[in-house]
C-alpha cells in the first residue's frame, strides 16, 4: 500500500491529468507525503544555494541562512494554498484545503528531482557549459508551473481560462494576505507599546 | 561592522604595517591610516598599507613663503615639479629632490609685463612649454622658454557660445600634437578642445545627461510651467580633472558618483568614447562601502602611473585608489586628519617616479607617499604581469600573498602563471581563491581533461561493470516475474 503511495507522486509528474484526477477521486494522495515533498524541495533549494559549483554559485559562503531559505519555499507554499483555497471557495471550486495542499506539493516534485542533480553537475562545468545548468533549472521551474496549472484545474474542476484567472487572482490575494499580516503585526506592536506605556505610567505613580 | 572586529582589523593592520616598515627601512614612522582593500565580494578587508608618508613639502620649507590655496600639481617625465600656487598668483617649480628652482609670477606678454590671477591649473609639455589655466584672467597662457607668453587662449568666439559666456579654465592638458584640452567652470558640454594655435575646435567627450523614466515623464508631460521653472534643470556632470596617458588617451574624473552605473573614472579615446577597461570585481569608483549619509567618494584628480595603472584621489575621505590597466583595484591609502601623512582638503595628485604626491589645499603643502615593501611588491608584480613576464609575476604575487593572504588579485596572478606552466590543479585552486570564474573555467577545463585521461581505464571499466550489473539485474527481475513473485505498479497498470 505505502509503496504504491510513494510511487504515486512520480506517476503524477509524468501523467498530470490522470494523476491529479486519481489523487482527487481515488484518494491516492497523502498529506504526510506532500509535506515530505515540501521538505525535500526546500532541502534541494538550500543544497543548490550552498553547494552548486563555483562558476555558477555567486553567493558569499557566509551568507547562507537556512531560516531565510525555508522562508523562500515553505512560506510561499502555504500562502499559495491559503490564498487559493480562500478564492476557490468563492469561485465554485470543488477542491478541499487538504486537496490543494497535496496537489500543490506533488506538483513541486520536479524541482526536487532536477535541482539536486543540476547542482551536483554544476560542480564539474566551465563557464561556457553553464548554460546547460541554467537550462535544467528553468526546465524544472517550467515543469513545476505546468503541473501546478493542471493541479489547480483538476482539483477545482475548472476550465483553462478560469484556471488562469484563478492563478492570477491567487497571486494578487497572496499579496493582500502579506499586506494584512504586516498591518496586523504593526498594529499589535503599537497596541502592546500603548498598554506597556500605561503600565509604566501606573507603576511610576503608584 | 562590529567594533571589536574593526578594532582587531585595525590593530593587526597597523602592527603588520609597522613590522613591514621596520623590516625594510629602519627609520619610518607608523602609517597614520588603516590599510584596507575590497575583496571579491566587495567587502572591506584589512591589508597592509601600500604607501606610507615619507614627508611633506611646504612653501616655508622651500623658503618662498607659504602656499596659498594651491590647486594643482604637475610633474614632468624628468621629474620637474610644478605647483599652481593659486592664492599667491604664481607657479612654483621644484626639482626632483623637492628643492625650489624658480617661481613664475610675472611674464612677458608681447613686450608688456603681465601677471597671473588665481591660476588653478598647470601642465608642462615634454618640450618644456608651461600651460597655465589662468582662471581669474579668463584665459590659458602658454609660457615658453625664458618666461615669455607664447600663446594666449581667451574666451573662444564661436556660435557654440552665448554672448555672455565667461571662460573660467580650471584644468589644462596638452597632447603630443599640442592640442589643448581645457576643463572650464560652468561648461557642461565636455572638455573644450583647442588646436595648437589656440582656436576652439570642438567639445571633447561630452558627458551625457542621465535621468530616469519617471523624471522624464514628469518633466516633459505632467508638470506645469510654474513647476518647471522651479525645477533644477538636468545638466550633465562636469569633469573634475583629467590626465593624458602615453597613448594620448584622456583619463577623466567626475564628481558624479551615484546612481545605477556611475562612471566617475573614464578613459577617452581620440573620438571621445569611454574605453576604460572594467574587468575588476567592481567598477573603478573609489570606496564600495560607505556611510550613505556622507555619500560615495568624490574623485577630484587622476594620475596615470606606469604599466597602465592609474590612481584617483577622493577628496571627501582623503584616500587614493590605485587600479591596474584592467580596472582591478590594487590598493587604497590615505585618510583625512591633522597628522603628517593625512590630508584635510586634497586637491591634486601626481607621481614622481614611484612616489605619489598629494597636494593639500587646506594644509598648504604636499605630502610625499612612498611605497612600502608591500606596495613595491604589488607594483613590481603588476609590472611583470603587464609586460607578460608571467613566471616572475607569479613569484612576486606569491611574496605578496605572504604579506596579505586575502588579496584576490594576487591569487589570480599566481593562477595565470600556474596555468601557463601546466600546473592545472594548482591553477584551479588559485583561481577559486582569487574568485575569478573565467580563469577558473579555463584552468578547470584542462584539469578535468587531465583527470579523465589519467583515469580513463578505471572509468571505462566501471561503466562496463555497471552495464553488466544492470543487465544481470533485469534478467533476474524477468525471471522472478515469470515465476509470478512480483506485483509492482508496472505489473498492475
Amino acid at each position: 500500500m505505502w509503496k504504491e503511495l510513494l510511487k504515486f507522486p512520480f506517476y503524477v509528474t509524468v501523467h498530470p491529468f490522470k494523476g491529479f484526477w486519481d489523487l482527487k477521486y481515488d484518494n491516492k494522495g497523502r498529506v504526510a507525503i506532500a509535506l515530505a515533498i515540501l521538505f525535500l524541495v526546500s532541502v534541494a533549494v538550500m543544497y543548490q544555494y550552498q553547494y552548486s559549483g563555483f562558476v555558477v554559485n555567486k553567493h558569499h559562503p557566509n551568507s547562507f541562512n537556512s531560516l531565510i531559505q525555508l522562508r523562500n519555499v515553505i512560506l510561499p507554499f502555504f500562502l499559495w494554498c491559503v490564498a487559493n483555497w480562500s478564492l476557490t471557495t468563492l469561485m465554485d471550486g470543488e477542491g478541499k484545503f487538504k486537496e490543494i495542499v497535496v496537489a500543490s506539493a506533488y506538483a513541486m516534485l520536479p524541482i526536487f528531482l532536477l535541482f539536486i542533480p543540476s547542482a551536483f553537475y554544476s560542480r564539474f562545468i566551465t563557464v561556457e557549459e553553464s548554460a546547460f545548468y541554467y537550462y535544467l533549472n528553468s526546465f524544472a521551474i517550467v515543469w513545476f508551473l505546468y503541473l501546478l496549472f493542471v493541479a489547480t484545474m483538476t482539483v477545482h474542476q475548472y476550465t483553462v481560462l478560469k484556471t488562469l484567472t484563478t492563478i492570477f487572482l491567487t497571486i494578487v490575494c497572496m499579496g493582500f494576505i502579506v499586506f494584512l499580516c504586516m498591518l496586523f503585526f504593526s498594529l499589535v506592536q503599537q497596541m502592546y507599546s500603548f498598554v506597556f506605556t500605561i503600565y509604566k505610567e501606573l507603576q511610576f505613580r503608584g | 561592522m562590529r567594533p571589536t572586529h574593526w578594532m582587531r582589523k585595525l590593530a593587526v593592520s597597523a602592527a603588520l604595517t609597522v613590522a613591514l616598515s621596520l623590516a625594510a627601512t629602519p627609520v619610518q614612522a607608523a602609517v597614520p591610516y588603516t590599510g584596507y582593500t575590497y575583496d571579491g565580494w566587495g567587502e572591506e578587508t584589512w591589508s597592509p598599507a601600500a604607501y606610507a608618508p615619507a614627508g611633506v613639502v611646504t612653501g616655508e620649507g622651500l623658503g618662498i613663503g607659504p602656499f596659498s590655496a594651491p590647486e594643482d600639481l604637475y610633474v614632468t617625465a624628468d621629474n620637474r615639479i610644478f605647483v599652481a600656487d593659486t592664492g599667491n598668483n604664481r607657479i612654483v617649480e621644484l626639482d626632483g629632490q623637492y628643492r625650489f628652482v624658480r617661481s613664475y609670477d610675472k611674464f612677458d606678454n608681447g613686450g608688456k609685463e603681465d601677471t597671473f590671477n588665481k591660476p588653478q591649473g598647470v601642465f608642462v609639455t615634454q618640450a618644456g612649454a608651461i600651460y597655465v589655466a589662468d582662471t581669474g584672467n579668463h584665459r590659458v597662457v602658454r609660457l615658453d622658454e625664458g618666461g615669455k607668453a607664447g600663446l594666449i587662449i581667451a574666451a573662444p568666439k564661436s556660435e557654440f557660445f552665448a554672448a555672455d559666456f565667461v571662460f573660467d579654465p580650471k584644468k589644462v592638458a596638452v597632447d603630443s600634437a599640442n592640442r589643448v584640452y581645457v576643463i572650464a567652470d560652468h561648461v557642461f558640454d565636455g572638455i573644450m578642445q583647442f588646436d595648437s594655435q589656440g582656436a576652439f575646435e570642438s567639445y571633447f567627450a561630452a558627458n551625457r545627461v542621465k535621468y530616469g523614466v519617471a523624471d522624464y515623464v514628469w518633466k516633459k508631460y505632467l508638470s506645469t510651467e510654474a513647476q518647471k521653472e522651479r525645477m533644477i534643470s538636468f545638466v550633465p556632470t562636469e569633469y573634475t580633472n583629467m590626465d593624458l596617458d602615453s597613448q594620448g588617451f584622456v583619463f577623466t574624473t567626475t564628481a558624479d558618483n551615484s546612481g545605477a552605473s556611475p562612471k566617475p573614472i573614464q578613459r577617452h579615446n581620440p573620438t571621445g568614447t569611454d574605453v576604460l577597461i572594467r574587468q575588476g570585481f567592481a567598477n573603478p569608483s573609489g570606496d564600495l562601502q560607505y556611510n550613505p549619509a556622507k555619500g560615495p567618494s568624490r574623485l577630484v584628480d587622476i594620475d596615470v602611473g606606469p604599466d597602465g595603472t592609474y590612481s584617483a584621489l577622493d577628496n571627501k575621505r582623503g584616500r587614493i585608489f590605485t587600479y591596474s590597466s584592467e580596472g582591478k583595484l590594487l590598493y587604497i591609502f590615505g585618510a583625512i586628519g591633522d597628522r603628517v601623512g593625512t590630508l584635510q582638503e586634497p586637491a591634486a595628485l601626481e607621481r614622481v617616479g614611484e612616489d605619489i604626491l598629494v597636494l593639500d589645499k587646506h594644509d598648504l603643502r604636499f605630502t610625499i607617499y612612498r611605497p612600502t615593501p608591500f606596495g613595491k611588491l604589488v607594483n613590481e608584480a603588476v609590472h611583470n604581469d603587464y609586460i607578460g613576464n608571467q613566471s616572475k609575476a607569479a613569484e612576486l604575487w606569491k611574496q605578496v600573498l605572504e604579506l596579505d593572504a586575502n588579496l584576490n588579485i594576487a591569487y589570480i596572478g599566481v593562477s595565470k602563471a600556474m596555468l601557463r606552466q601546466g600546473h592545472h590543479e594548482a591553477a584551479v585552486k588559485d583561481a577559486k581563491l582569487g574568485l575569478d570564474r573565467f580563469a577558473y573555467s579555463k584552468a578547470y577545463q584542462r584539469y578535468r581533461k587531465d583527470v579523465l585521461k589519467e583515469h580513463f581505464n578505471t572509468i571505462l571499466t566501471s561503466i562496463l561493470g555497471l552495464a553488466v550489473l544492470w543487465a544481470a539485474w533485469s534478467q533476474y527481475r524477468k525471471f522472478k516475474r515469470r515465476k509470478g513473485g512480483m506485483s509492482d505498479v508496472e505489473g498492475a497498470s
